[in-house]
């Protein structure tokens, strides 16, 4: 198992990131900070606010990196993973960074992919980097495209690549299953988690890409 | 957009929809969620629905049981909304409810009461109020007339002042007995953070800032500071931690 996601005092980010408390509070205004990221805790000082840190320094670097590029309110269109982009088709998967070659043998159809199929062939192809076979990403594949209500509040989710063992008259079984669902996720003993994604981070990854490709 | 024009005056009623011009006068009540150009009420409106408008006055009460989103909106008197309040400029001026604000320039008068967060670009307040989250703005500022409390205060600059009482004009009278002008002018907060922070007669835990201005009245439990901190004499401050 993968451990629980690491948290990170506010003070803290603002000191590894040198942004200031106005950009913070501004940022999270526009959304380009999700409500959902401010976790209050408390501590021997009180009540404190914490944050998932990998996601909080990565989103600030990247609002950093792209601030002078575009327009503040843009940038949420294109980071926050709030927004699904209704309007997306597109006709070449294999070409955005989340999919990539890897994603060739996942695909089930040509030409053109709504945003959530993208996502969906992003996490197979993710799998299949991590050493996943391609007949078990198909199946994170599979459950992704038809999980299109829930990315729109991607936060907290997971996607899962687990293996079941079964035994069947002395002999022993195993059988792949896929699952997304909101962590803390309990499976039976005899599952053994083989990926583990975080759907929020695939699905930033995937706009982040289509976005460098519009400007492109 | 809707192109329909609509008055009451007197007593009445009308159902939600599109219009272009929505006037109540005297006491009027629409039925439904409703989107106009211009919405513009004296006397008594009340909403049961969502209300969307460009422009949006009201003198007297009024009341609406929905979400609320204006591009610029003026009230006087009594302004109440159950739900979330949006807007790019909103003048209030009395009491006001909600459960949420959000938007870019906010000023009140009087007494403002927010369940939830208050998240401007500018918050300017004269008066009272009490918000049960966070209160953030790239400009905050408040001149106490009354008590005051938040969960949490954010932002770029940050002042609080006491008010001038006895101010002629606008606040001696009626406005006046809604501050109830014998109660004390305080803040009470549990943290603030600000690029730049001023403060009198506020009560806080925390105040983290760059530089940061302890006035007086003010008891604070611990100050963080990472450029200067300047504290009042007779201000309490207990803790203070540069960086």
């Amino acid at each position: 198992m993968e451990p629980a996601e690491e948290l990170i005092p506010k003070k803290e980010v603002l000191r590894l990131t040198g942004i200031s408390y106005g950009q913070l509070y501004r940022w999270k205004r526009l959304g380009l900070i999700p409500e959902a990221w401010f976790i209050r805790r408390s501590t021997f000082t009180g009540q404190e606010t914490f944050f998932p840190k990998e996601k909080i320094l990565k989103r600030i670097e990247d609002i950093l990196r792209l601030k002078d590029a575009y327009p503040l309110e843009e940038l949420v269109r294109l980071l926050s993973p709030e927004v699904v982009p209704a309007e997306v088709a597109y006709p070449d998967p294999l070409t955005l960074k989340p999919i990539g070659s890897e994603g060739r043998e996942l695909l089930w159809k040509s030409g053109e992919h709504s945003f959530t199929e993208l996502v969906a062939l992003a996490c197979g192809a993710e799998a299949i980097r991590r050493g996943a076979k391609p007949g078990e990403a198909k199946l994170l594949v599979e459950v992704v495209r038809r999980a299109e209500e829930a990315l729109r509040a991607p936060t907290g989710l997971s996607v899962i690549l687990a293996e079941k063992t079964v035994e069947r008259e002395s002999f022993l079984f195993k059988a792949p299953l896929a699952l997304v669902g909101r962590e803390p996720l309990l499976l039976d003993p005899e599952c053994q988690i083989k990926v583990r994604l975080d759907l929020e981070k695939v699905l930033e990854e995937v706009k982040l890409a289509l976005g460098g490709e519009e400007r492109g | 957009m809707g192109e329909r024009n609509i008055t009451i005056s007197g007593a009445g009623r009308i159902e939600g929809g599109s219009y272009g011009t929505v006037k109540i006068t005297g006491s009027g009540k629409v039925v439904g969620d409703v989107t106009a150009e211009e919405f513009k009420s004296a006397g008594s409106a009340k909403v049961e629905g969502n209300l969307r408008a460009q422009r949006f006055e009201a003198a007297g009460s009024f009341k609406c049981e929905g979400d609320f989103e204006v591009e610029e909106g003026e009230a006087a008197g009594s302004f109440k909304v159950t739900g979330k309040v949006k807007a790019k400029e909103l003048k209030l001026a009395g009491s006001a409810q909600a459960k949420s604000i959000t938007g870019g320039y906010l000023r009140a008068g009087g007494t403002l009461s927010v369940q939830e967060n208050v998240e401007v670009e500018t918050f300017r307040i004269i008066g009272a109020f009490e918000v049960g989250g966070l209160l953030s703005g790239d400009r905050v500022e408040v001149e106490l007339e009354g008590r005051a409390c938040a969960r949490e205060i954010g932002g770029e600059k940050i002042i609080v002042r006491v008010g001038q009482r006895g101010w002629g004009g606008l606040f001696s009278g009626a406005l006046g007995l809604l501050f109830g002008h014998s109660s004390p002018q305080e803040l009470t907060v549990e943290t603030i953070e600000g690029d730049v922070v001023e403060l009198e007669a506020t009560t806080a835990r925390l105040v983290r800032g760059g530089r940061v201005k302890i006035g007086k009245g003010c008891r604070i439990e611990r100050v963080e500071y990472s450029e200067s901190l300047e504290v009042t004499p007779g201000a309490v401050v207990k803790e203070e931690v540069r960086g």
